[in-house]
């Protein structure tokens, strides 16, 4: 453990040792589930029942179950789409990004924002799959020779972009993760009292050992898989806004959307996180590992980021008025004053200006507050979504072909479904694997020797201005005070 | 190696087990290994464990990526089967640039991952051979080799009781 | 390492040599000569063209003022970048940059010089040369253009005047507020200035993100007042941002080898050069983004941006702008060692700074080079491209110029205060970086 500065808050409170916090943290794995953990459980399964009936509805009747219409030919699925693999990015971007700035504070919380990483993109996936209309042919967008004569995919359509970046951007992620689960899995199996439980945590470590070689290199591939995850989490929603970009559609077609939906992505991955973390700090007892320092600081980036996003939703529009283009002008105008004007308004109002509350420290460190405000940002960003796509849709250049879109229940049935999806593998996961980085949280514990330095440098510090300062004494107006 | 046995002195703390091993490294010892729960910082600097070339490795695979990117897309988009899409020319190098991106990282972690595995002889199912249980938990344990006639294990023992060793044995390695 | 080592905070002062004079304003007069030699020898000719000594005037003086703009503009946004770096890290709450904080404080003093002659370049153009490179602003040519015709609400020059002044005052006024507080806390000490410059960042930061949108399109986007792209100040911003981080990296290195900057080892070094690495992708992502999105639409009205650019006499500037931004860092700044050696960082340093340098002008030369014609349907934006000259002596002189310049005024900056701080809370954390595997 290495010296820090005193000022700093610390970020494992309650003063843990080691075991403390092996204990605590496998404690729900080595336990039966509590009453919350069932009652969790139980309801998302219920909603994934809704999910696979939809599907299945979807699939049995074909695309019609939908609102769809020749002119609004993406809508509700897209948006789907959309919003889970943005939710997706906060995992990566808290693993990767902060490891390489070195933010101590993503320790408690890149575990499981990684798993919500994947199971949102496994979320987004069945969202492309049902879209298809039919399924069964999903592997059509992989390159492979086949038997209707030479006929490859179209290597310049984005659609096919998408294909190699959703499912690169899984597969790394699932390779981090358990990466980085390594270490804590083979604790899980030292713990271990049961025969089956000794097996698989067993089987899964691989062997590990904790041997210094094996942590060096460890530390190595950590830091070069974060490398490259970093543009990774970037290249994903940027092409995911290509399938947009690259068209000529008027709103679609602007040069920001690759960073704009970066930053969208990572503003309501946070918000995604901070909804589970909420509660997860409650009901599993993680106050001492997800302080109120923790809350704090993501909400700050929520603040950030949604403040970003903010400023590319004006420059769109700035920039649509200064493009001198009728089209463009019209189809923000359309955006914020037509018929789908209260999504717009909705949009801007979840997300640049209510993420402001964040300048106050209360609402960055009240719980229940954070929550409403993780759930309202969760909501403003479905809207983003809904509003790009189906507002620059609905408005055909012909204006003969304008039309309306209503969603039909079964979409609905379907949006709904998918986060039972979504909390069904989350709860699997609360219970199997450790949902806090061990290994890593142990390292910034403070030892004997750490609070020794601490006070040491503290001393230095408060006793610096007794050095004499030839330099300032030429400014007698200077503050000398003490 | 010319021994199997091993003395391991067990702590409780990271610096101690840290000035511990640097000082046996000075004494001259032959510390086998170091085992912890987590990474100590500046621990594999202390063993003289030279940088892990996994990053050249890392950097071959992304090659690989890249070479294969390319020569796929250029194979069935301009060699095999040209189709005009929109009036868009087949070959058309810009829109490879996703694609190839995607297929470098893709192979990269893949590839260097394998490769970690690979070089610490990790697999599914292996059996650990774990040195002291605890060292998954909240211990230290530093391991050094006994060699005959010249490790004076009094002394060894009195240097990691002086560094805060909570326990120390012997143990004999299996291969 | 933590365990063994012993720091000792000391003050440390840089006093300028006379070499530092001496390069400096050599750097300047042989700049000047050129300029003028440049200004002198420059004579257009275009196919098929007869040009007046009118025409010629125009061109010559085109040629000076795109100059001058590039590079006032360039030294402006490094300096700007780099207090920028300062409040970002201040806010992200990082230790390892306090240590060499004083670097990027004292080339944000150069800010208020930087504006001075931004402010001055516009007010001749537009008053003096009735226009000059700002072809929107060229009298008649907005009632006249029936695209720019729709623009007179934002592209009016007392309105751009005030959008400029009001935006470079603020940014000056808080980088000097937090020079002021930080140089404060070596007297006083404790958290009360740490504090104070934190809130002085979010305000900062937070007005600069919008008014630096503007601040880019005045100034550099409306140069092609036709054209239009949404990513363009955050691409404007990468490469200002790269710079910054490139000639901190650089005077570093510089300072370390003249003794200074005790505290400061190749730890420091290590992360600015990943920092270098990093965001030299981060520009190539931005570049892609645009070019690919327009390139790849190719609707006309914002393709032609790109078919001056990549296709006539800009060609070259066009493809040295990737190889010197994204090539050269990327594949010599990969190996961790390369960023802890002094000549391959003095390259790489200097390979992309030149590359930035290339790329405003990339942005600036090829709108500003223009003769406005009568509108045709032939040609529709009544202006005739003049081929690119290449980089010439007008080019390189003026660069020298700015460099010996800047190099003056910071290298000024940096004697008056500490070189490092002596008691900013984070001061021993940063002394003790250490960069890991």
């Amino acid at each position: 453990m290495s010296y820090e500065s005193p000022i700093r808050d610390l970020l494992v409170t309650g003063g843990k040792t080691y075991s403390d916090i092996t204990t605590e943290i496998t404690r729900p794995i080595e336990n039966k589930p509590s009453k919350a953990w069932w009652l969790g459980f139980g309801l998302s399964t219920i909603v994934l029942a809704i999910w696979i009936f939809s599907t299945t509805y979807t699939m049995v009747v074909g695309l019609g179950a939908w609102g769809l219409n020749k002119t609004v030919g993406w809508a509700f699925d897209i948006t789907n789409f959309v919003f889970w693999v943005g939710i997706g990015h906060a995992g990566t971007l808290i693993s990767a990004v902060l490891l390489l700035f070195r933010q101590k504070w993503r320790m408690s919380i890149n575990r499981s924002a990684e798993a919500m990483t994947i199971f949102a993109v496994i979320c987004a996936a069945s969202f492309i799959l049902s879209h298809m209309g039919r399924p069964w042919v999903a592997y059509w967008p992989i390159p492979l020779p086949n038997a209707f004569g030479s006929l490859w995919v179209n290597f310049n359509s984005p659609l096919v972009w998408d294909v190699f970046a959703i499912s690169t951007y899984f597969s790394v992620s699932l390779v981090f993760w358990y990466v980085g689960l390594i270490p804590d899995i083979a604790t899980v199996r030292d713990r271990a009292t049961s025969k089956a439980r000794k097996f698989w945590y067993g089987f899964f470590a691989m062997g590990w050992n904790g041997s210094t070689k094996v942590w060096h290199r460890y530390e190595v591939i950590s830091l070069i898989l974060a490398a490259i995850s970093t543009p990774l989490v970037l290249s994903v929603h940027s092409i995911v806004s290509m399938d947009f970009a690259t068209s000529l559609v008027p709103g679609w077609h602007t040069t920001i959307f690759p960073p704009y939906f970066v930053a969208g992505a990572i503003f309501s991955g946070f918000g995604m996180v901070l909804t589970l973390l909420v509660v997860a700090r409650e009901v599993l007892n993680y106050k001492d590992y997800i302080t109120s320092e923790h809350l704090d600081a993501m909400c700050r980036v929520v603040m950030l980021t949604g403040t970003l996003v903010g400023l590319a939703y004006i420059t769109e529009f700035f920039v649509a008025a200064y493009s001198g283009v009728e089209y463009e002008q019209y189809a923000f105008l359309n955006r914020a004053f037509g018929p789908y004007g209260w999504s717009y308004w909705i949009m801007m109002g979840c997300n640049l200006v209510a993420p402001q509350v964040f300048w106050s420290k209360w609402a960055r460190t009240t719980p229940w507050f954070i929550f409403i405000m993780s759930i309202i940002v969760n909501i403003g960003m479905w809207f983003e979504r809904f509003v790009i796509i189906v507002t620059s849709l609905h408005r055909d250049f012909l204006p003969s072909s304008w039309s309306m879109y209503t969603p039909t229940i079964v979409e609905f049935a379907i949006l709904l479904g998918s986060f039972g999806l979504f909390f069904f593998l989350f709860f699997l996961f609360m219970k199997f694997l450790p949902s806090i980085n061990m290994s890593e949280l142990k390292s910034i514990v403070k030892t004997k020797h750490a609070l020794e330095l601490e006070k040491h440098y503290t001393e230095l510090l408060n006793n610096n201005h007794k050095m004499p300062q030839h330099a300032h004494e030429t400014k007698g107006d200077s503050v000398h005070g003490h | 190696m010319d021994t199997n046995k091993v003395i391991l002195g067990i702590y409780n703390d990271p610096d101690h087990i840290y000035d511990a091993t640097k000082k046996l490294i000075h004494d001259g010892y032959r510390v086998r290994d170091v085992y912890s729960p987590f990474a100590i910082h500046g621990m594999d600097r202390v063993l003289g464990i030279k940088r892990s070339r996994l990053t050249v490795a890392a950097f071959c695979f992304a090659m690989t990526g890249i070479i294969l990117a390319l020569t796929l897309q250029t194979y069935a988009s301009y060699f095999d089967w040209q189709m005009n899409v929109g009036g868009k020319p087949s070959l058309h190098i810009p829109t490879y640039i996703p694609i190839t991106f995607e297929l470098a990282i893709l192979c990269t972690a893949f590839g260097m991952v394998g490769c970690f595995f690979a070089v610490n002889k990790m697999v599914w199912g292996k059996n650990a051979d774990i040195i002291d249980i605890r060292v998954t938990d909240d211990l230290f344990v530093v391991a050094i080799d006994i060699i005959p006639n010249k490790t004076d294990v009094a002394e060894l023992s009195s240097i990691l009781k002086n560094n805060g060793a909570i326990e120390i044995r012997e143990r004999e390695f299996e291969d | 390492m933590s365990h063994d080592t012993h720091i000792e905070i000391k003050e440390e002062k840089y006093t300028i040599t006379d070499g530092n004079k001496k390069w400096s304003y050599g750097l300047m007069i042989v700049g000047l000569l050129l300029t003028i030699l440049g200004y002198f020898t420059y004579h257009p000719s275009i196919e098929g063209m007869n040009l007046t000594a009118d025409d010629l005037h125009h061109l010559v003086s085109k040629r000076f003022w795109g100059n001058l703009l590039v590079d006032s503009y360039f030294t402006f946004i490094i300096a700007t970048c780099a207090i920028i770096f300062v409040v970002i890290s201040q806010l992200a709450n990082a230790a390892w940059y306090v240590a060499i904080r004083r670097i990027p404080e004292a080339m944000s003093t150069y800010m208020i010089i930087g504006a001075g002659l931004l402010l001055a370049i516009i007010l001749v153009n537009f008053y003096v040369l009735h226009g000059g490179i700002y072809h929107w602003a060229h009298p008649g040519v907005m009632e006249s253009d029936p695209l720019l015709a729709k623009k007179t609400w934002y592209l009016s020059q007392p309105f751009y005047l005030v959008r400029l002044v009001l935006f470079t005052a603020f940014w000056i006024f808080c980088a000097a507020q937090i020079r002021k507080n930080s140089r404060n806390e070596d007297l006083v000490g404790g958290v009360e200035n740490f504090d104070k410059n934190f809130k002085i960042s979010t305000v900062f930061l937070v007005v600069f993100g919008f008014t630096f949108s503007m601040f880019a399109w005045d100034l550099m986007m409306s140069v092609d007042a036709h054209w239009y792209s949404t990513i363009f100040t955050i691409y404007n911003f990468a490469t200002g941002w790269v710079s910054a981080l490139t000639v901190t990296y650089l005077l570093v290195w510089y300072l370390r080898g003249k003794g200074y900057l005790a505290i400061v080892t190749d730890e420091h070094q290590h992360d600015l050069g990943k920092f270098m690495f990093a965001f030299s992708v981060f520009w190539t992502y931005m570049w892609t983004a645009q070019f690919l999105l327009i390139w790849y639409a190719n609707i006309p009205e914002e393709v032609v941006y790109y078919e001056e650019r990549m296709f006539g006499s800009y060609q070259f500037s066009f493809y040295l702008n990737i190889v010197l931004n994204f090539v050269v860092p990327f594949f010599l700044f990969m190996m961790r060692d390369a960023k802890r050696n002094r000549k391959v960082g003095y390259f790489v340093g200097g390979a992309i700074l030149f590359g930035h340098w290339n790329d405003c002008l990339l942005m600036v030369m090829p709108g500003a080079m223009d003769l406005p014609t009568a509108i045709s349907e032939h040609n529709p934006t009544g202006t005739i491209e003049i081929p690119n000259q290449g980089i010439g002596f007008m080019e390189i002189g003026m660069l020298l110029f700015f460099v010996g310049l800047f190099l003056i005024v910071v290298l000024k900056g940096l004697t008056k205060a500490n070189l490092y701080p002596t008691r900013h809370p984070f001061i021993y954390e940063s002394a003790m970086h250490d960069v890991g595997v």
